[in-house]
């Protein structure tokens, strides 16, 4: 972090004159009690409060020249099926009804569903798989779609995580912790390189769930939170139904103009509080406020989709206009992306088949697949995956062996399995049509070129242009980083 | 040479530990002698111990040599710096014998005093103790991670890789260091154990008394790898005193053998392995990849007010990384004009990304961005242009990435994309161009992504 930056509270300090300051003592100590009380380790990008700042930064970011500018993080909430969708082990179907060897169970975690269950046998992969494209990926028959642009997808196979619970590895994955309070990805990405859209925020979470919605999954807000970085930065939820953006519509009788002025006076009043407290809440507000009223023009513009060829449409699939459908979250993306959006986060929860492996998992993909493709494709037409980044993945893998009765068919299920599984990346920087990695022959632990949460960070950082190691931020006396002290970064899988 | 016995050699290698004796006992002397001439009194009643001092100072000198001596017959030692080394140890020995007789009044010989005798003696021990690190650490030991400004220029051009690896020699840069490091104090001009030269080309190709060392695409029959490799216990072991190769010496070694064993091949001639290329990164810092152009562009940094005025245009601008000034500059509003391209014109050197998409761009404005000579990503999707405008880009050499997409060019513009030498992808979806066109351009170029319908 550069010197030159003035720390907020040291800035808000230099202002107060000695006259000033006694003034103040006279009308009482409030104020110098409650400026000594405000977290002094908050340290602003720059322009302490212009409304403006987030077109600059002094962080000295990006470290490197970025290969990505941007990233579509396409988070597969629930766990996908590492062993039924991409990671193919002939050895599961001539197992099929065996007892798993206990050298590869003895001693892990699994959730509470099976960790008591003592009969384990391993189940065969319920789709058929075949090799795709030049690359020969393996990929199963119920993700046809992504199956076609596989040569554009850098499979990583041998990924593992720490957590075998769904929200604890979801924040793992997003925050670089287990617990909630730390910032996002998309947090400190647009803290560290600032903002490239004109009117819209700069990072953007978007959800979807299936439609019968099985998964108990939820949404907490910190998955794109700020944590202890200003609120700024902050993911802006669309919402899934109805206006993305609640309040877009100016009330009857207030015209576009007569808002513009309320907000004017608003924010000098705004300006004179900040200027009295140095509270770095107050210009969250600020910009918060300048940020709606660019949406107000921009957001219905944006979610516009009479613009789209039906050809383009088409290829996301039948649910591309139903708000709050996977494909509509990533016809936005794309859109959000054109419009400079720096990140931008779909989550989809719909993946964790405990009980209902044998029909829910397809339905999943018949969801999902099309729309993710889609993306890949559409990007790429585009000239947009040159300098977008496109992340598929989930917390977690499933387990080889079953969950529940193996003669109950109708219930079989796969338990969490944070031990090994797959993701693919694609666009800015990342060869394509590789795969990275493997898992031995039951997919159940990498055994070649393992790849971990905190270096799939590190590497997303690098994509970035940002040495994950030197890029921190101070906060209750100790620097942080996304990666705590660990992560590598994959340079096997840059292009 | 004969044999030389093993007690020898054993009594020998004690010379590094006993030849410390007499460094120390001569400087102490040193000091005494410098505290009794400035506080002649207080320090009268060192003079004594001076003398004895450098008594036990001549006897250790006279033990080091001999034993020095037998360490030489191990043999391997560089002759020249050995004989220096060897005679100014036996001077040293003399001389501290003659300032123990002068400083205890045995002898008196005119114009000569203790003093100076120490005086030349310190002298003597600083060259001599330099030349016997030396020879057994290697001349270059010392310096090796000195700052640069200490390193004289010859030792720099010696040393230094190339940074660039484009002008790396396998042999000259990579190889023959390993054999002037690990293999020439034995196998040099004036002497050469086995018989073997390991100095320049011709002479390692000559081979020793028992043939060739090198046999080319044959690193395990190849004397010079194998012998490397043994265990160090081996009597064939090389080298056989100093240190052994390092595990990136050998790799290099095996792998230049495998390749051929050229003298002349140019590193980035050869297709290496990836654990190589690891270890060109550690060692060397070596990058074998290509290095992107903005790297290797030296323009001078934009002025802050133009960057001020092209943010007043609409203009997004950023340097692409916090080290390099070379710009990322994209188009913020809606529509392009005439003054806010001039304003970007005086950041025609610096700007390498650009992004004019959407924005009205006509064929008049294209053609004055044939003057932006180090653009490598050029992106004017959905713009007003024609053929007519693209025909003037092809002056862009070093251009990468071109995105045409939404645009009204048609198979016209085919004959610029083969023109244009550094282009890698170009994005035509949704333009005029035809099939065939694009058959026919991946015919020029077959290296070139073409990204249609």
């Amino acid at each position: 972090m550069k010197k030159n930056i003035l720390h907020p509270f040291e800035a808000h300090q230099a202002n107060l004159t000695r006259r000033a300051f006694f003034g103040k003592m006279a009308k009482g100590v409030g104020a110098a009690a409650l400026a000594s009380m405000i977290n002094p380790s908050v340290l602003f990008g720059s322009n302490i409060g212009s409304i403006n700042a987030h077109l600059k930064n002094n962080l000295g970011l990006p470290h490197f020249p970025p290969k990505a500018k941007r990233v579509i993080y396409l988070f597969q909430n629930g766990a996908p099926s590492h062993v039924d969708l991409f990671d193919y082990k002939p050895m599961l179907r001539k197992w099929h009804g065996k007892q798993i060897p206990d050298e590869l169970t003895h001693g892990k975690r699994f959730s509470t569903m099976t960790g008591g269950q003592l009969d384990r046998p391993v189940i065969g992969e319920i789709s058929n798989f075949a090799q795709h494209g030049q690359s020969g990926a393996w990929v199963s028959d119920f993700m046809p779609e992504t199956a076609k642009v596989a040569d554009d997808l850098c499979f990583i196979k041998s990924m593992y995580t720490e957590s075998v619970n769904h929200a604890p590895a979801i924040t793992f994955f997003l925050t670089g912790n287990e617990q909630p309070g730390r910032p996002s990805i998309g947090s400190w990405l647009t803290y560290g390189l600032g903002s490239t859209a004109k009117d819209l925020p700069d990072f953007v979470a978007m959800t979807s769930v299936d439609k019968q919605a099985s998964c108990g999954q939820i949404f907490y807000d910190y998955y794109w939170g700020s944590g202890f970085l200003p609120s700024k930065f902050q993911g802006v939820k669309f919402r899934g139904g109805g206006d993305p953006v609640l309040y877009l519509k100016n009330p009857e009788g207030i015209s576009r103009n007569t808002r513009r002025k309320m907000l004017d006076d608003m924010q000098a009043l705004n300006e004179m509080n900040y200027q009295e407290f140095g509270d770095p809440e107050i210009n969250t507000r600020i910009s918060q406020y300048e940020m709606s009223y660019k949406m107000q023009m921009s957001v219905p513009e944006l979610t516009d989709l009479s613009d789209e060829p039906q050809h383009v449409l088409d290829m996301y699939g039948p649910d591309v206009k139903r708000k709050g459908s996977f494909a509509y979250n990533c016809i936005m993306a794309r859109r959000l992306a054109e419009r400079g959006v720096r990140f931008t986060q779909c989550m989809h929860a719909g993946w964790d088949q405990h009980t209902n492996l044998n029909h829910q998992l397809k339905i999943q993909c018949q969801d999902t697949d099309a729309p993710s493709a889609a993306l890949i494709k559409d990007l790429k037409q585009r000239g947009m995956l040159e300098d977008t980044l496109v992340i598929w993945g989930g917390e977690f893998g499933r387990t080889p062996f079953l969950q529940g009765n193996i003669k109950d068919e109708k219930n079989w299920g796969r338990d969490h399995h944070p031990y090994a599984f797959t993701m693919w990346m694609a666009g800015a920087g990342v060869k394509p049509g590789i795969s990275y990695g493997a898992t031995d022959d039951f997919g159940f632990n990498p055994i070649e070129n393992p790849v971990h949460v905190h270096d799939f960070q590190a590497t997303l950082m690098h994509l970035m242009g940002i040495n994950h190691e030197h890029f921190t931020y101070k906060h209750q006396g100790r620097r942080y980083r996304l990666t705590d002290v660990h992560g590598h970064v994959v340079k096997d899988i840059l292009s | 040479m004969g044999e030389v016995s093993d007690i020898v050699i054993f009594l020998g290698r004690f010379h590094p530990l006993i030849v410390h004796l007499p460094i120390g006992f001569l400087l102490l002397a040193g000091i005494m002698e410098i505290l009794s001439s400035a506080y002649k009194i207080k320090y009268a009643s060192l003079n004594t111990a001076i003398s004895i001092s450098m008594l036990c100072g001549a006897l250790g000198a006279v033990a080091s040599a001999i034993i020095g001596y037998m360490l030489s017959k191990q043999g391997g030692y560089e002759s020249n710096t050995l004989f220096w080394h060897q005679w100014l140890g036996i001077l040293l020995a003399v001389l501290s014998f003659l300032g123990w007789a002068i400083k205890s009044g045995k002898i008196n010989i005119p114009f000569i005093s203790s003093k100076t005798i120490i005086i030349l003696l310190i002298v003597l021990i600083s060259i001599t103790g330099h030349l016997g690190g030396n020879l057994t650490h290697g001349s270059d030991y010392l310096t090796a991670y000195a700052p640069e400004f200490l390193k004289g220029d010859e030792e720099k051009s010696n040393f230094k890789i190339p940074s660039n690896p484009d002008s790396i020699v396998v042999f000259k840069h990579l190889i023959q260091p390993i054999l002037n490091n690990k293999c020439i104090s034995c196998h040099n001009d004036t002497k050469s154990n086995g018989g073997l030269n390991l100095t320049n080309t011709d002479k390692v190709n000559d081979g020793g008394d028992n043939g060739m060392v090198i046999t080319p695409f044959q690193p395990y029959n190849s004397e010079l790898f194998l012998r490397s490799t043994f265990p160090e216990s081996s009597k064939k072991f090389m080298p056989p005193k100093g240190t052994a190769l390092t595990f990136t010496e050998l790799k290099l070694l095996e792998w230049w053998i495998a390749e051929g064993a050229s003298f002349d091949g140019r590193l980035l001639s050869y297709k290496f392995p990836k654990e190589l290329k690891n270890l060109f990164e550690r060692d060397f810092k070596l990058n074998t990849k290509k290095r992107p152009y903005y790297e290797t562009v030296k323009s001078p940094k934009l002025d802050e007010q133009i960057v001020l005025e092209l943010s007043e245009q609409g203009w997004l601008v950023n340097p692409l990384s916090a080290e390099h000034h070379m710009l990322d500059v994209k188009f913020f509003d809606n529509e392009i004009t005439l003054s806010a391209f001039e304003t970007l014109e005086k950041a025609k050197e610096q700007i390498t990304w650009l992004d004019i998409s959407k924005s009205g761009l006509t064929d008049d404005l294209l053609k004055r961005l044939s003057a932006f000579k180090n653009l490598t990503y050029l992106n004017i999707h959905k713009s007003n242009i024609t053929d007519e405008g693209v025909k003037h880009i092809e002056t862009l050499a070093h251009l990468e990435v071109l995105n045409l997409y939404n645009t009204e060019i048609t198979d016209k513009s085919i004959i610029v994309f083969a023109k244009l030498p550094s282009l890698k992808r170009v994005y035509l979806w949704n333009t005029k161009i035809t099939k065939k066109a694009i058959e026919e351009l991946y015919k020029e170029n077959p290296n070139l992504k073409i990204i249609s319908n």
